[in-house]
């Protein structure tokens, strides 16, 4: 019993011994001591494990490379539609080509499917896109304020289309600086009583304060845009200028009583201040009707107001047959890779004669944004304005210009 | 209990291991100090893991991998302060004697490509600079990367010099030659293929080369100036990043923020503008060295430097700031972009070969590359002090050497570049060389008398101090005990006698050596530096430098 017992110490003392001893293992080198490490590491590898912060930014990292073929987002049927969800469906061919499927519906049951496709780097230097699409929209509640600018909020009304449209397009870099725009687009219009709060267009204006009310008319639009272009590939700016010339000419399809054509001149430019600390940004337009006898539809008349032009403004507040904007922006960048601010003026005015435009008749706005942005691209934008109709929020995923 | 004999001797027995087990682990061992780390296991087993860019850079950015503990010594550094040679790092500049001949030639043991057609095998997979892989006529792999369109010679010329540099600081570097070719000198296989998109790859097309040679910088002959690095000997398995250790690497046992040549990288990517420092920018291979198949690494990618990225010149912050920094954003969030850093006023070098790189103003101390990591966070001074001394290694001779072989068209440019190089090299030594007491180069005579340098002296970056003071003792390497033999001062960097009571002793037996200057204008110079000597058959051999942190 005793001699068991004596055995069972010695064990105990033995292995407490050598647990104590162990971590201490004497060496005859330094060599021979880092060597003893890396072989008890030998005896543990592993592959690399990622950390769950890892995996995550790994997933997105994934999803951002090679996209699922189905996406959502947020991206608007028709400007004043309100918070649009999307699901975009998308299949590559070729080399870069790919066709897509897309369906929408907004808050305000604005509603879209579209599917088209888009076929970049054709030709010789590869400077080609081609692109062609056909769908079908419904924009349920669409305001129209009257003519001109003496309109006031009170004189809303909204009106319903609906719009099937097939479009084929090219665009060509002649130079990396010099974008050619060719379009040709088959737009059918069916214009409803308009729904939401307020009352319908038909209820508050006649044909003669809204040209071409009670008619649908279907177009061919034809376009042709070029621009003198040197800013920096991507959306998202901080130098660099835009100046171009685009003609439309909508042909009424159903006797031509709706033809009319339009010039369209634009003039962006950003200016870097010390080392791009502070930017200004400044937009010109104008839109012209050509002519004075042709009739413009109300629903195609040059429009300001939403959150790219009087931001102050809702969405289509001003239309007229003329149309002219300003904008200004003073850009501070708290982050160069993420984050900018902006305070802005906005400017613009429509009129039924282009000797009309008037700077001292211009609508104006000023206002403060933040907008957090990609590199080349614009995440979200948010800009708050004020101006005569009050208090207006901006929220987008675009540039303002 | 009564004891029995049994219990007795298992006690007994039991003390005495334990108490060998510790008594037996000496402070310096024959063989300190180390002149190489050891690598005794076999990595084989490494698997490729790609590191990504994304993840890479936002848990810099806002976490803080790896070790957080403050002021934690290097793990990788020999008993004297040194980091011995090792799959990271060989000792070159400061250590061993380089020529400017030897700059020049870098890491470049052979030839470049072999002259006659190249045959494109692919679209390059690495750096962001245009190019594609070839092989040429002798069948060797080359990594081409070309200049873009508006930045001629700048891209590549960065990388020549680059790697020059970061070869002579004793990293691992790609060989990489200049040559040109002409679009007609290349062939491509229909076997080669071009991914055009994730996923998609189809035969590549001539088209697909007059694409990427249509961005970029064609030379006055109607050739293209490229840049040619030769394809890494072993097996690629991935990058490494600035903090852990390799799970798969048996050898890599220190956690790389604390390895030395890591942490260096503060100074040494300062001095150079070293912004793109990521562990995208790091390859791992697998190469079978003395029968053994160990893990390599080189710094690889070293192209966006000093003035220049892949693509264009870098952005006046680069070098300031890293991708985001919370103050600095709020700041000027709140003051519209009225709180203003030194880089958004003070003057920059620009050139069209060269980018764009401040002029005056540069401070190391608050250069920052795009997104830091943990092994610079972790740098402490005896690593700067360490690194600053193989930048005051480099002659105007050797930087102007380097400088040479990017062959920019201007040469304004290469007269630019090594001006800048030394003014940045004079800035480097001036802030890390005093930080800490600056003494180098101990070596104790027979006699006793021990001499040194004082590094910030030598340098011109400090005065001399008034003198040195230093207390001597007699160090048991067993007991780790030292005793007190007495105390003796200097009034020069020449070299200081022992003190009275200083005997010579046997072979075998170690002196400890405390010594500081003395200068009430530099406190920090009074923390000293530890120095151990063992007697050998011929004379005292420095086998332990510890120098205390301010």
């Amino acid at each position: 019993m005793a001699s068991r017992r004596n055995i069972c110490v010695v064990a105990v003392l033995g292995a407490v011994s050598f647990c104590l001893a162990r971590p201490c293992v004497a060496q005859e080198s330094r060599a021979a001591e880092i060597g003893a490490k890396q072989s008890e590491k030998a005896q543990q590898l592993k592959p690399y494990q990622p950390n769950v912060v890892e995996k995550v930014l790994l997933r997105l990292e994934e999803g951002r490379l090679n996209p699922p073929p189905i996406t959502v987002s947020f991206d608007t049927v028709y400007s004043g539609g309100g918070l649009t969800g999307n699901v975009l469906y998308r299949r590559h061919y070729g080399d870069r080509s790919n066709w897509y499927g897309r369906a929408a519906y907004s808050v305000k049951h604005y509603k879209l499917v579209e599917v088209g496709t888009t076929v970049p780097d054709l030709g010789r230097k590869r400077r080609l896109t081609f692109s062609t699409n056909i769908g079908w929209r419904d924009a349920t509640e669409v305001g129209f304020w009257g003519l001109g600018m003496a309109t006031t909020e009170a004189d809303r009304a909204n009106y319903r289309f609906r719009e099937a449209y097939g479009e084929a397009r090219a665009d060509y870099r002649a130079a990396p600086w010099l974008p050619v725009s060719v379009g040709v687009t088959f737009e059918g219009y069916e214009l409803f009583s308009g729904e939401g709060r307020g009352p319908s267009i038909e209820d508050v204006y006649t044909p003669a304060t809204a040209p071409g009310l009670g008619d649908s008319p279907d177009f061919v639009h034809s376009d042709i845009r070029a621009a003198i272009d040197t800013r920096p590939p991507g959306e998202y700016t901080r130098k660099g200028g835009e100046y171009s010339l685009g003609l439309h000419h909508y042909q009424d399809v159903d006797g031509g009583t709706y033809s009319f054509s339009r010039l369209e001149a634009g003039a962006v430019q950003h200016i870097p201040v010390i080392r791009e600390t502070w930017v200004l940004s400044m937009r010109a337009r104008l839109r012209s009707t050509i002519g004075g006898e042709s009739q413009v539809p109300y629903f195609l008349l040059p429009t300001l107001g939403g959150g790219s032009s009087l931001r102050a403004y809702s969405s289509w507040r001003f239309r007229d047959r003329h149309a002219a904007d300003a904008n200004l922006e003073w850009r501070w960048i708290p982050n160069r890779a993420a984050l900018d601010m902006a305070v802005f003026f906005d400017a613009g005015q429509v009129a039924d004669e282009f000797n009309a435009l008037r700077p001292n008749r211009f609508a104006t706005a000023v206002g403060v944004g933040v907008r957090l942005h990609a590199r080349q691209f614009m995440v979200m934008r948010m800009d708050v304005a004020h101006g005569s109709a009050g208090w207006h929020l901006t929220i987008s995923n675009k540039v303002p210009f | 209990m009564r004891a029995t004999p049994w219990f007795i001797a298992a006690t007994t027995a039991a003390v005495l291991t334990i108490a060998s087990s510790h008594a037996a682990a000496p402070k310096f061992y024959p063989d300190d100090p180390l002149p190489r780390e050891p690598e005794t296991q076999d990595a084989s087993g490494a698997a490729n893991s790609d590191v990504d860019l994304f993840s890479d850079l936002l848990i810099n950015l806002f976490m803080k991998p790896g070790d957080v503990t403050p002021g934690v010594r290097a793990g990788n550094i020999n008993t004297i302060d040194e980091v011995p040679d090792s799959s990271w790092f060989t000792n070159r500049i400061g250590t061993v004697p380089l020529s400017a001949a030897d700059i020049s030639r870098g890491a470049n043991v052979g030839q470049g490509p072999a002259p006659g057609r190249w045959t494109v095998i692919g679209a390059k997979m690495s750096g962001a600079a245009p190019g594609f892989r070839v092989k040429d006529s002798k069948g060797e792999v080359w990594f081409l990367s070309l200049d873009v369109k508006r930045a001629p010679r700048a891209a590549t010329g960065a990388i020549a010099v680059a790697s020059r540099l970061y070869w002579a600081l004793g990293y691992h570097q790609v060989e990489s030659y200049l040559a040109s070719f002409r679009p007609g000198d290349l062939d491509i296989p229909e076997t080669t293929l071009f991914e055009t998109r994730p996923g998609h790859s189809r035969p590549m097309s001539p088209d697909d080369i007059d694409e990427v040679l249509s961005h970029s910088a064609r030379n006055a002959d109607g050739s293209y100036r490229v840049m040619a690095a030769r394809l890494i000997p072993g097996r690629i398995v991935g990058g490494f990043r600035y903090h852990g250790t390799r799970p798969d690497d048996p050898n890599d046992i220190v956690p790389h923020e604390h390895r030395r040549e890591l942490r260096a990288l503060q100074v040494f990517g300062a001095w150079t503008n070293f912004v793109d420092m990521k562990a995208l920018n790091t390859i791992d291979t697998v190469i079978e060295e003395n029968g053994r198949h160990v893990v390599r690494h080189y710094l690889q990618d070293v192209g966006s430097m000093f003035g220049t990225g892949a693509y264009e010149p870098h952005d006046w912050d680069q070098g300031h700031e890293y991708l985001y920094e919370g103050g600095p954003t709020w700041r000027r969030l709140v003051t519209a972009g009225f709180y203003l850093l030194p880089w958004q006023t003070k003057p920059f070098y620009e050139h069209p070969e060269l980018g764009r790189i401040e002029a005056k103003g540069f401070d190391p101390d608050h250069w920052k590359p795009m997104a830091t990591n943990a092994a610079l966070r972790q740098a402490r001074a005896d690593d700067t002090f360490w690194a600053a001394l193989r930048v005051a290694a480099f002659s105007e001779e050797m930087i102007r050497a380097a400088v040479r072989e990017a062959r920019y068209a201007d040469p304004d440019a290469e007269v630019m570049l090594t001006r800048i190089l030394m003014e940045r090299r004079q800035v480097i030594l001036r802030t890390y060389l005093p930080r800490i007491t600056p003494l180098t180069s101990f070596a104790l005579t027979s006699t006793g008398r021990m001499t040194f340098e004082n590094a910030a002296v030598k340098y011109g970056v400090a005065a001399a101090p008034a003198g040195y003071r230093a207390a001597w003792f007699n160090f048991d390497n067993t007991t780790q005990t030292a005793t007190a033999i007495g105390e003796s001062a200097s009034a020069s960097a020449d070299g200081i006698d022992p003190p009275a009571g200083w005997r010579d002793v046997q072979p075998g037996a170690y002196v400890k050596i405390s010594i500081h200057a003395v200068d009430p204008s530099r406190p920090d110079w009074a923390k000293p530096i530890d120095l151990f000597f063992r007697r050998t058959a011929t004379g005292w051999q420095l086998v332990g430098v510890e120098r205390t942190m301010p």
